[in-house]
């Protein structure tokens, strides 16, 4: 089983983008006058209070780390259970959920440091340890597993020469005794 | 089934190890009493080298996937060379391509190698009844049937006893007996393949099939 992930910014020009499902030069005019709404009671100066009228939007760019977790042979793990770790409490868990269809999951981390993810189903599972840097930007490396990270070259060529010293196993101990 | 490290708490990893260690003293003494204990080797070494590169063939059972195990059939031909056999297949499944891994070696090849010598017992004591073909033909899928359905009844038994607390453990079970139906399939094409297997080599070469070097395996 191994886990690929990525990492996405989510901007909520995209995101409304998204929800919308139209171009954005479309979508930003709609998007700036959902912004500027808020503002709409005090320009005009009415005194009475706003009752649940007044609203804000206030945005930051946000890092999400998307990750997909596969059996071998790239049979995605759905409904898998995510038990994702914080750097600073590694013992509670900070987010738990589950895959879908496809064995795709993401989270938000909120601080730089090393955010152990894993990854259970039916006693399958495994571990990583997606490390984020200090500006919390970027993931700095790809997370592998200990598992199924070979090319299928290299997978057959370990397997090969694996098999090659149990030929030579049993070569040896079929040998015809010499005499001395 | 074979599970991976850091899953299982650690003392049952240790527990497995221990288990481990006293059934391959064991087999590796039952070995050791035989006339001349390297004469298998080159058979087990073969064998072992089937099962390492068996668990990299996947087989597409729609849903899913399966990889064959044949630790029955590893049993029946290999007697009590199966243990060590299966214990240095996994070792190299672990180290070359993570599957299982170092920690849970011990429970893997328990979980693995213990019900491969149950189906060697089992079709030790049905070939020595002459009860007729279909009554043998019986016993040697009974044989590689029972013992992958038993690796993983020893498989299912232990994830169910150790989901983790951080788990929404039904949703876990649900999936462990998702995965038991699927061993339950999987249990049949491999008694039907050691069936092939045991008939084809008893045929082509049928001192193969003396587990025990003076120990036939058909005692007739």
């Amino acid at each position: 089983m191994r886990i690929v992930t990525r990492t996405e910014i989510f901007s909520p020009l995209r995101l409304a983008t998204d929800s919308l499902i139209m171009p954005p030069s479309r979508a930003l005019p709609l998007f700036l006058l959902f912004l500027t709404s808020g503002l709409l009671p005090t320009l005009a100066r009415d005194n009475s209070p706003a009752l649940a009228h007044s609203s804000s939007v206030d945005f930051r760019i946000k890092q999400t780390v998307e990750f997909r977790a596969v059996y071998e042979g790239d049979r995605p793990m759905d409904n898998a259970q995510v038990t994702i770790y914080s750097p600073t409490d590694p013992a509670a868990p900070w987010q738990t959920g589950t895959t879908d269809e496809q064995g795709r999951f993401s989270f938000s981390p909120d601080q730089p440091g090393n955010w152990d993810v894993k990854v259970r189903q039916a006693g399958h599972g495994t571990l990583v340890t997606i490390p984020i840097d200090t500006e919390g930007e970027v993931v700095t490396a790809v997370a592998e597993t200990g598992e199924a990270t070979y090319s299928p070259l290299q997978k057959t060529m370990m397997a090969i020469a694996t098999i090659w010293g149990f030929i030579g196993t049993a070569l040896f101990f079929t040998r015809k005794p010499t005499d001395p | 089934m074979h599970i991976p490290d850091g899953l299982l708490p650690p003392q049952i990893m240790i527990g497995g190890y221990a288990l481990t260690g006293g059934i391959t003293w064991f087999s590796l003494r039952q070995i050791h009493r035989t006339s001349d204990p390297t004469a298998q080797l080159p058979k087990a070494a073969l064998l072992t080298a089937g099962f390492f590169v068996l668990s990299l063939i996947h087989i597409p059972v729609p849903p899913t996937s399966i990889h064959l195990v044949l630790n029955g059939l590893m049993g029946i031909i290999l007697g009590y060379y199966a243990f060590p056999a299966i214990l240095i297949g996994l070792f190299f499944q672990a180290v070359m391509f993570g599957h299982g891994g170092l920690s849970s070696l011990g429970v893997n090849a328990v979980i693995m190698g213990l019900p491969s010598l149950l189906a060697y017992g089992l079709v030790q004591w049905g070939e020595g009844r002459a009860w007729g073909m279909w009554w043998q033909q019986t016993t040697r899928f009974g044989g590689g049937a029972i013992a992958l359905f038993a690796a993983a009844l020893l498989y299912v038994g232990l994830t169910l006893s150790t989901i983790a607390p951080d788990l929404n453990a039904d949703l876990e079970r649900a999936a462990i007996f998702a995965a038991l139906a699927g061993y339950g399939i999987q249990s049949m094409i491999e008694g039907a393949f050691t069936v092939m297997a045991i008939n084809f080599l008893e045929r082509v070469k049928p001192e193969i099939l003396q587990p025990m070097a003076g120990e036939p395996l058909r005692q007739e």
